[in-house]
């Protein structure tokens, strides 16, 4: 016992003082708005809806048991294909960009990196709004279709899973494109120059040691597309016109139209619960939370 | 006897589950250079931080000038340091950095740039003031974080291994000023390296760590000349160790010890030679830790206690410095052992001798004279004078 | 002497003229909304199907627009105080968990990510929860602090990202050399990692103004905010005046971030330059 004594650290009083004032705001603003916010969810979700939308206080496993509904289940199958797709689609259009990139002189592919994020760090609700009017009946794409005489009548491009694809991949491509890039920007050419040299086709170098040495890179892009895609519900409210119901939509709906609390919170604790999962396995395989910034 | 401008008093630091560092006790006098030496990982740089105030003893006192420090902030300590990679502020320039710890204390403008000007001359860097930090040498940064040390004229300068960014060639050149710089000046230095040759040019004395614990404290001669543990004798210099029983304490102080090797003779150390070294507060201050019960508590304790081990049986080691092998091609009459050449190096202004002893043990010899040196291949006696042999009890 | 070596690095000919139009391709794609928003702003015609004229009356209709005025004085607001207490807060929390453990301390540094990963709808939906428990009545307060919430961990990592290239000992020196803690912070720390706490105020400021849909579950009946006004005409249908208030802000923000990228590039490009004349001054 004397020597847990011992053993103690001493800090001196002030030293304590300073380190509470540093780390004091932001700790009390994280357990009270983050902690306890995320458990009032999961408390909520336990609990019955009532009439008109009131939450009585009674424990139940219903609002889980509910999601297994084929038409929500349905929904959250919707959901994961889009996240799928929106993510195939960013990493086979992403990584060209990337080695593109790549090749450029170093000054020029910062710009080009700038010139990629841009718009969306400007205002990603505004691109989603100007593809509303590019892929529109009477829009830029059909009438320039139309025009060049490829089509007779205009296609429906907007209100469906299309165009919220084509939504996701012009919001999460430029985030996407950034790890590839920096994966591969940091890939020695000498491998490369080896594996030639030692008669692999250019293909074959390629995949046999490009793409495995610079999969960290693809699977940060891909946490970076395939998360953010199963909540977004904007993209799909504007560019999927209500038809094309994604969870984060079915959440949505249940804090506004169905007034059902208990249900919304499941489902955010479902959605929340798959992607921390996500997180997990990529912190694990050696993956930095600060990259995803 | 003046009262030690600092003094550590069975100091002992854990972090978490690791001693760093074991019951150390130091006196630093008024205006020495003290060199605290030691491989990394030894605790010397922790011991240091206790100094400055960066760290906090679990247990045992530091006091300076007789006055307790605990609880006392870095801010509140009469000590400067020099950092290890300089610490420089690079948002400032070199007269803004060096004029930091009189702004601090609101000294007036004028003032602080009069000092800072003193302290650019004394570091010979006139001129330099408006210079950024990015824009000096590795040396020029040193000479910078030596005058913002010095600016405040603090009681005692902490340096942690100052010149280890340097090359060779400076680090020379800095070991010599900062010596000279230390005696203009006349302030206490403690300096902390794991270079034995810059502890043993700069220093009036060395404390040799290890692993926690202070292993020796002498004058550079001492510690070379007299290594009081084994791990001094093979960290400072080179070192052959034998290692054998007392057969015999002749009259003449002489001592027969029978090694593996074959029979040697020493000479019994005297009890002032025990006596140095040891690393003892000389004015015991408030010795109630209860692990120390029974403990010697004075330096002339320490010694009795040691010299009374050396009788008949007790197993030592010996150590012997390379140019204190004799060497022999003819069967000399004293006691002795023999080992065969292996290899025969010229470097200047010695000659090194390799050789395999009986029992199969390498011994390295230095000598002046290369012809007195037998050939790769032959076989030779060896021996030493009692004198030069160091006795080490472990 | 790098560039050459890259500016080699295309396969041949054939590879960087293909490379090229790639990546003229995608830029086109990536820049031909907002071109054709623009360009639809100005429009005389109610559709935007054919160009009928240029003229500015839908902009001229939107500075006397005395609401939209208001909402967009709401937003900026919002968005100061957000970006203050962010910075100040991620700030201090950056630095003081760069040097402190304190048990459960690791589990904070993970639940500070959360907002990072976690969909908008859901801390919304938690946040929402939480007022509504206490009683606290939703408005500007409300959404301050949301966003605020999101904002957080923005600042919290591009600030420790520059504390973890900043050599520790300079703050023990500074303390060393007599000055206490406060004093350090604002006099060596603050300063060493001000590009890092710049960076994390600017992207929470740009955040926060394109914040819709945390800010749309915090904000009360009367409150609006210049993305939820926006989403809240898109819905009603397309119109030139979205177009031209779209146009505004994107044009307004984009000439902020370009100053701003452009500055720093100037402040970094002065850095390397006393670097290059220390290199010469060395040999």
């Amino acid at each position: 016992m004397e020597k847990n004594n011992i053993k103690k650290q001493k800090h001196s009083k002030r030293e304590t003082a300073s380190r509470i004032i540093m780390c004091g705001p932001i700790t009390v603003w994280t357990v009270l708005f983050i902690v306890l916010p995320v458990a009032l969810l999961v408390f909520m979700s336990f609990l019955t809806k009532g009439s008109l939308g009131r939450i009585e206080y009674r424990f139940t496993l219903k609002n889980y048991a509910e999601i297994f509904n084929p038409a929500y289940l349905n929904v959250l199958k919707e959901s994961v294909l889009i996240a799928f797709w929106t993510t195939l689609v960013t990493i086979l259009l992403g990584y060209p960009l990337a080695m593109v990139m790549s090749k450029l002189r170093k000054k020029t592919s910062g710009i080009v990196a700038i010139a990629i994020m841009l718009p969306l760090w400007v205002s990603g609700l505004i691109i989603t709004y100007s593809l509303v009017i590019m892929l529109n009946s009477s829009g830029t794409v059909n009438s320039f279709l139309m025009g060049l005489g490829i089509i007779k009548h205009p296609l429906q491009l907007l209100y469906n899973s299309f165009a919220v694809i084509v939504g996701m991949v012009y919001m999460f491509m430029p985030f996407a494109v950034l790890p590839m890039y920096s994966s591969i920007e940091k890939l020695d050419p000498a491998v490369i120059e080896a594996s030639e040299d030692l008669g692999a086709s250019p293909a074959r170098t390629f995949f046999k040691v490009q793409l495995p040495l610079t999969s960290p890179g693809i699977f940060a892009a891909i946490i970076l597309t395939f998360i953010p895609c199963i909540g977004y519900y904007m993209i799909a409210d504007m560019l999927g016109g209500g038809k094309s119901m994604l969870i984060g939509n079915l959440i949505y709906r249940q804090f506004t139209v169905s007034r059902n609390w208990p249900f919304g919170a499941a489902l955010s604790v479902v959605l929340a619960a798959i992607i921390l999962i996500m997180v997990r396995i990529y912190t694990s395989r050696g993956g930095s939370m600060d990259d995803l910034a | 006897m003046a009262v030690p401008i600092v003094q550590l008093v069975n100091v002992d630091k854990w972090f978490e589950e690791d001693h760093i560092v074991k019951n150390c006790s130091l006196d630093i006098e008024e205006g020495e250079f003290l060199t605290i030496l030691g491989p990394s990982g030894c605790g010397k740089t922790t011991m240091l931080r206790m100094i400055s105030g960066f760290e906090h003893p679990t247990g045992g006192q530091i006091l300076f000038a007789g006055s307790d420090m605990a609880g006392k902030e870095p801010y509140e300590r009469d000590v400067n340091t020099v950092f290890q990679n300089y610490a420089l502020f690079p948002n400032m320039n070199v007269a803004d950095n060096i004029g930091y710890g009189l702004k601090v204390k609101k000294v007036p403008k004028e003032e602080i740039a009069k000092r800072v000007e003193e302290m650019l001359s004394l570091v010979r860097l006139e001129g330099y003031g408006k210079r950024r930090i990015n824009q000096l040498s590795g040396g020029q940064k040193q000479r910078v974080a030596i005058a913002r040390a010095l600016i405040n004229r603090p009681k005692v300068l902490l340096l942690d291994e100052p010149l280890g960014a340097l090359d060779m060639k400076l680090r020379k050149q800095m070991q010599i000023e900062l010596k000279s710089l230390q005696k203009q000046l006349g302030i206490t230095f403690v300096f902390v390296t794991h270079d034995q040759e810059e502890a043993l040019t700069m220093s009036d004395r060395i404390a040799v760590m290890s692993e926690g614990v202070i292993e020796q404290i002498g004058t550079p001669y001492d510690i070379y000349m007299d290594p009081k543990t084994r791990f001094v004798a093979t960290f400072i210099g080179e070192s052959n160790i034998f290692e054998g029983d007392i057969t015999e304490v002749k009259s003449d102080r002489n001592m027969v010890v029978e090694t593996k090797e074959g029979t040697m003779l020493v000479e019994k150390p005297d009890e002032m030679l025990v006596a140095e070294g040891y690393s003892v507060p000389t004015s015991v201050v408030n010795l109630t830790n209860a692990e120390l019960e029974g403990e010697p508590k004075t330096v002339a304790e320490h010694a009795a206690r040691k010299l009374s081990h050396m009788e008949s049986g007790q197993h030592i080691s010996i150590c012997l410095r390379p140019e204190d092998i004799r060497v022999s091609l003819a069967e000399p009459d004293v006691p002795h052992s023999t080992a065969v050449a292996k290899d025969k190096i010229f470097i200047g202004d010695n000659t090194r001798l390799i050789a395999e002893t009986a029992s199969g043990a390498i011994i390295k010899i230095s000598h002046p004279d290369r012809e007195d040196l037998p050939e790769p291949g032959e076989r030779f006696y060896y021996y030493c004078d009692p004198k030069d042999a160091v006795v080490i009890l472990e | 002497m790098n560039n050459e070596k890259r500016e080699n690095s295309f396969r041949s000919n054939g590879w960087r003229t293909a490379s090229y139009i790639y990546l003229a391709v995608m830029l086109v794609l990536l820049y031909s909304p907002v071109v054709i928003m623009i360009r639809f702003s100005f429009n005389d015609s109610r559709t935007n199907v054919v160009w009928q004229g240029f003229t500015t009356k839908y902009y001229d209709k939107l500075f006397h627009d005395a609401n939209l005025w208001h909402i967009f004085f709401v937003t900026l607001f919002i968005a100061v105080m957000v970006t203050l207490i962010g910075t100040v807060v991620g700030t201090l929390g950056a630095v003081g968990f760069s040097k402190t453990r304190f048990p459960g301390s690791r589990l904070i540094e993970d639940f500070i990510y959360f907002p990072l990963v976690l969909p908008e709808i859901v801390l919304g939906i938690a946040l929402l929860l939480l007022f509504n428990f206490n009683g606290i009545r939703l408005g500007i307060p409300t959404i301050i602090i949301g966003d605020t919430t999101l904002v957080l961990p923005y600042v919290f990592v591009t600030v420790k990202a520059r504390l973890s290239g900043m050599d520790p000992s300079i703050e023990e020196a500074s303390i060393d050399l007599g000055a206490n803690r406060m004093y350090t912070f604002f006099h060596i720390t603050l300063p060493a990692i001000m590009p890092g706490v710049i960076s994390g105020a600017f992207m929470s400021f740009s955040l926060v103004l394109d914040e819709l849909i945390l800010t749309s579950f915090l904000a009360d009946a009367a409150t609006v905010t210049l993305p939820m006004k926006i989403y809240s005409m898109i819905k009603r249908g397309i119109t030139p005046e979205i177009n031209a208030l779209t146009t505004i802000i994107f044009l307004v923000v984009t000439a902020g971030v370009v100053v701003y990228l452009v500055s720093s590039e100037m402040v970094e490009r002065k850095q390397r330059r006393v670097e290059e004349r220390r290199g010469e001054a060395a040999e």
